[in-house]
């Protein structure tokens, strides 16, 4: 799907609309309902809505979005849509309303909203939770009875996100990230990966640490490739930004001795680096196949079973769901799809559980690994090479997080009460000699 | 022929045209090293300063063969002393499966 293009054909079609409402407005004689967008300035948008007031009745202005709300007369509001869509105005306003107006960048309908009821085969809405065997799989569920990531910064190193789908929108802070293709702050995606990668990670419903803080790292562009030194720059974003943990759903077949360099670094610097194992069935895909500065996640089915695109590898650390699986897509979708860039989010979001909980990057790879469910291998591959040390449990994980923790502060607390009595002994003995 | 398919099958995965070049610490961010590639017909796309490694473009000759390129922008870049290393830039790509499936199950 050409994002861009649908987000043009979008515009066109709302602008249609509007002047068909405008006209039947005018000639009902009915007042309507219009949203204004002004320059991004809260002077601006001051100055604009106490002009409009004196058009008709201001319903909202926003504090956080450059928008007003206003009901006004339907020549009013064909007045303003001419300026925006034919640069004249027939009507005389005032000279103080005409210099606002420039400052009007565009003008929409203000739409009804009701509850939508579910359709069959649609993938407009988000499914009930029998398509979110993966979360179930990974224990994922129980897991949240201890943590649900609060507080774990993750990167998303992809095509972007869509950080307005309803599924992802609360797991963004102002600071959306970066975009590397563009270079700019905006990392909108122009391809779908990215946002269904997120959403996996951290989704509200689809996600494993669904209160984790996501950053997008746009490194690929809307055909979903890039190259190695934008993945290197991406990393070097989230390292410089204090990310906990990057995810990186993508690969190439050639090791880059810049992009590895990256990778030490980061990982020195105590980031966590997870990337996808590849999807040719066999041989290193880069950065995963770097061994010691990457997790590098391979993929199974629903029945734990190796997937066969999956590629089997000395390097792979760990497997992950990464057939079938139900997230979110831009324009507020959800999709299914396939691929280790499926699984590699649910790593993600296993991490940052544990990384909510404990601030201790090595600590929460090490548990990962070894509280793992092995799978069982019947080909001629050693196990190791196609599921790592196996499926990620991310319960079992927490648990053996919280006993650690638990043995920890029990220790802690008999050590100072040995300390304590140490001093007192002196102070007594002090006394006595 | 066996040497030439090897060739071949190290060329893949690389970006036509774009080099990764390592240069000592103390350069980077030096505005000499933006003049001094640009002169030679380099284009710098991305500076990675902690691995002191610029991403740089050039349209290389279509007389120049395909093995031959990466000694041709070594060449190029000979005369600055100050260039530890060069690279071809590798591709990278989402790890999606091209074919979309459904496991079989009504989504409602």
């Amino acid at each position: 799907m050409n994002l861009n293009k649908y987000r043009r054909d979008l515009r066109v079609q709302r602008k249609e609309v509007l002047l068909s409402r405008i006209l039947k407005s005018k000639k009902e004689r009915e007042p309507l309902e219009i949203i204004i967008e002004t320059e991004n300035s809260r002077k601006v948008k001051e100055r604009v809505a106490k002009q409009l007031r004196k058009l008709g009745k201001i319903t909202h202005v926003f504090k956080t979005i450059p928008y007003i709300g206003i009901i006004c007369t339907g020549e009013d509001a064909e007045q303003i849509a001419n300026k925006i869509y034919r640069k004249d105005v027939n009507r005389i306003f005032e000279k103080s309303f005409r210099y606002s107006l420039d400052a009007i960048k565009s003008v929409d309908l203000s739409n009804k909203f009701s509850i939508i009821p579910i359709k069959t085969n649609s993938r407009a809405y988000f499914s009930p939770k029998e398509n979110l065997w993966n979360l179930e799989n990974i224990g994922a569920y129980k897991a949240h009875e201890s943590s649900r990531g609060s507080g774990a910064k993750i990167a998303i190193i992809d095509t972007g996100v869509d950080y307005t789908h309803p599924e992802l929108s609360s797991n963004f802070t102002r600071k959306k990230g970066h975009d590397f293709i563009k270079d700019d702050e905006d990392p909108m995606d122009e391809n779908g990966h990215g946002t269904h990668v997120a959403g996996t990670c951290a989704g509200k419903n689809c996600g494993v640490a669904p209160d984790a803080t996501l950053y997008a790292v746009r490194v690929l562009d809307e055909n979903g490739s890039g190259s190695d030194m934008t993945v290197a720059a991406g990393i070097e974003w989230a390292m410089l930004n204090n990310i906990d943990i990057a995810g990186m759903s993508l690969g190439g077949p050639t090791a880059s001795r810049a992009l590895e360099d990256m990778c030490r670094l980061a990982s020195q610097n105590n980031i966590l680096l997870v990337a996808a194992a590849g999807n040719s069935g066999y041989g290193p895909n880069y950065p995963a196949a770097f061994g010691d500065y990457v997790i590098a996640v391979a993929a199974v089915d629903r029945n734990n079973k190796h997937a066969d695109f999956s590629n089997i590898w000395e390097t792979n650390d760990i497997s992950a769901p990464g057939v079938g699986i139900y997230s979110s897509y831009p324009g507020g979708e959800y999709r299914v799809l396939d691929g280790t860039s499926m699984a590699t989010p649910h790593i993600s979001g296993a991490l940052g559980l544990m990384i909510s909980k404990a601030r201790k990057p090595n600590l929460a790879e090490e548990t990962m690994c070894k509280t793992a469910k092995k799978l069982e291998y019947n080909g001629e591959y050693d196990n190791s090479w196609v599921f790592g040390a196996g499926l990620v449990r991310a319960d079992n994980m927490l648990e053996k997080a919280y006993y650690k923790r638990k043995i920890g502060e029990i220790l802690r607390r008999k050590y100072n009460h040995h300390n304590a009595l140490k001093k007192m002994g002196k102070i007594v003995w002090k006394i006595i000699w | 022929m066996e040497e030439k398919k090897e060739q071949d099958k190290n060329l893949e995965g690389f970006i036509e045209g774009l080099y990764n070049i390592r240069i000592k610490p103390e350069y980077v961010g030096d505005d000499l090293v933006k003049q001094q590639l640009e002169e030679r017909g380099f284009k710098i796309k991305l500076e990675i300063k902690s691995i002191c490694t610029y991403n740089i473009q050039i349209d290389i000759p279509k007389e120049i063969g395909e093995s031959e390129k990466l000694n041709y922008v070594k060449e190029k870049l000979r005369s600055l002393d100050y260039i530890i290393s060069v690279e071809k830039s590798v591709e990278m790509k989402a790890l999606d499966n091209d074919k979309t499936s459904y496991d079989g199950s009504n989504p409602v």
